[in-house]
């Protein structure tokens, strides 16, 4: 089944669904993600959208790090 | 054209309306009243009405509290179909918050950051610097802004199991605070450094303010949405009455309606909720927590236990007034003597308990610290930046473990006050860790002293 990373979807969603998905955030930047408690908080609020607003970190090197494992990228608002 | 009777009419009608309001009465039952009894209304009335209220005792500055109200229920800028939600109300906290980010988006984008391209441009004219002095002073006051977030929202977040997220962002304001105290100082320096660090210095304090202000937006306070009720709130609103306000005036008592309250009772739990309780809750029952993790607010067993006893047992008081508390000194003192003595001292007093959890303070007007109702009940943890949390850490660690009985720190604030602060760790005539007492004062009337004064009047 086709692997897909809506940046629409809470951040919380994702890292259930995928495995890969935490490790994958780690290393774009968004290092608070693996603080105890924030997944399960900020996480519930947050989509990528928001997410790599709030972090400062590019939204197109985020799509093309999860292409790259190959998840197909939506909702990727420009 | 109106009789001079209707307009007096019309005058009385806007009076009572805005008395209402200012008396803490709800925005839209003010609203309705307006619609139902004008079709249209004059600046003029208004002013007048304004006046006639000024006559009748409510204190000018007031009147500027009233101004966004006035603005929202005369000037029909809200929607007149539908009930206006709590957190948009003039007066709750969330709208508070909101107005002080408007105000401050626009010093940045209106004023600050144009200005500063303009002396970029052209330096020799003075006028621009010091509209960028004035306009980095007036960004320095969204300490205010800050201090009420980390104070009322913050514990509140804590309250219900949110514990990372405040401390992860308490680091960013105290690291915004840096960047615009860093701005201010540079455009002050004698002589002034170079235009490349000055812009350099403005443009990271815009940057990091504006990415708050989003982060704020976009996820603090819908999360806090999902979680808080019309009462939290309410708290929220009456602990600011002691906090100040970043370039807004103060804005005025709100409160939820009964029919907020009530439907907080129905609300089904959104999931978010439902999850973030259960890992309060989960958090709560586990005791082995890391040095790294937040601590989740612990209930003394001992009140637990003594909550089922007085099901069975009427504990009956004497009138107040009687009752006393007798001291090992051999005085007694009432509980209206004791809190009026620990508000006369020349101390602020927080007592946290054996649990480490904020238990009391003695809650004097203008504290050189804030301390709100919210806190109470809050892990002392909690209620400190990140950067300070090894420092408390170890000052509680060494507490409980005998080490240590009185930790002293002395500090410059502001040049306007030196403060000294004791910890001291309290115990009973047995002694069993019952807490600790931090007492905060400022000595610099005591640093000042000179000479000797045993009489008044004496050289």
């Amino acid at each position: 089944m086709q692997k897909v990373i809506d940046f629409q979807v809470p951040i919380y969603e994702l890292a259930q669904k995928y495995p890969d998905f935490v490790d994958t955030m780690v290393d774009l930047g968004f290092t608070k993600i693996k603080i105890p408690g924030m997944l399960t908080s900020v996480g519930r609020i947050v989509n990528l959208n928001k997410g790599s607003r709030a972090m400062g970190i590019d939204k197109d090197k985020i799509k093309a790090a999860f292409e790259a494992k190959g998840y197909e990228v939506i909702n990727f608002d420009n | 054209m109106t009789t001079n009777d209707e307009s007096l009419q019309r005058q009385k009608k806007i009076v009572e309306i805005l008395n209402m309001l200012h008396q803490g009465g709800d925005f839209d039952e003010a609203k309705k009243i307006f619609n139902d009894t004008f079709d249209s209304v004059d600046v003029s009335e208004i002013t007048s009405a304004e006046r006639q209220l000024i006559a009748n005792g409510l204190n000018p500055q007031e009147i500027k509290n009233l101004c966004n109200v006035h603005a929202a229920v005369f000037k029909g800028s809200i929607s007149n179909d539908s009930a206006t939600p709590a957190l948009q109300k003039p007066g709750h906290p969330v709208a508070t918050m909101k107005l002080e980010n408007l105000i401050i988006s626009s010093l940045i984008d209106d004023e600050l950051l144009p200005v500063l391209k303009k002396w970029q441009q052209d330096g020799k004219n003075e006028s621009y610097l010091t509209r960028m002095r004035k306009a980095l002073a007036d960004l320095a006051t969204i300490d205010k802004h800050y201090t009420r977030k980390e104070n009322t929202l913050f514990p509140l977040m804590d309250k219900y199991g949110i514990t990372a997220p405040p401390q992860v962002m308490w680091g960013v304001d105290d690291k915004i605070r840096g960047l615009i105290k860093h701005a201010n100082q540079l455009v002050k320096q004698d002589p002034l450094p170079d235009k490349y660090e000055i812009e350099t210095a403005i443009e990271a304090a815009c940057k990091e303010v504006t990415e708050m202000i989003f982060k704020e937006e976009a996820i603090m306070i819908p999360m806090l949405d999902e979680v808080a009720t019309s009462l939290d709130w309410q708290m929220v609103r009456e602990d600011e009455e002691n906090m100040e306000y970043t370039l807004i005036p103060k804005p005025i008592m709100w409160k939820p309606t009964t029919a907020e309250i009530e439907a907080d009772k129905n609300k089904d739990s959104s999931e978010i909720a439902k999850e973030l309780n259960k890992m309060a809750q989960n958090l709560a029952a586990n005791q082995n927590l890391t040095a790294e993790e937040t601590v989740p607010y612990k209930k003394d067993p001992a009140l637990a236990a003594g909550a089922q006893d007085l099901a069975q047992a009427q504990l009956i008081l004497p009138d107040l007034s009687q009752a006393a508390v007798s001291f090992t000194s051999g005085g007694k003192l009432s509980p209206i003597e004791i809190e009026a003595i620990l508000r006369a001292l020349p101390l602020e007093l927080t007592f946290v308990d054996k649990n480490d959890n904020v238990k009391w303070f003695t809650g004097n007007p203008n504290p050189i610290f804030p301390r709100t109702k919210s806190v109470l009940g809050r892990s002392v943890f909690n209620c400190h930046p990140p950067k300070a949390l090894p420092q408390v850490k170890k000052i509680f660690a060494d507490f409980h473990a005998g080490k240590e009985t009185v930790v002293t720190r002395w500090f410059n604030l502001h040049d306007e006050k030196f403060i000294y602060i004791q910890y001291m760790a309290i115990k009973d005539s047995q002694g069993n860790y019952l807490g600790c007492l931090e007492s905060v004062q400022d000595i610099k009337p005591l640093r000042e002293l000179d000479g000797e004064m045993r009489r008044p009047n004496q050289k």
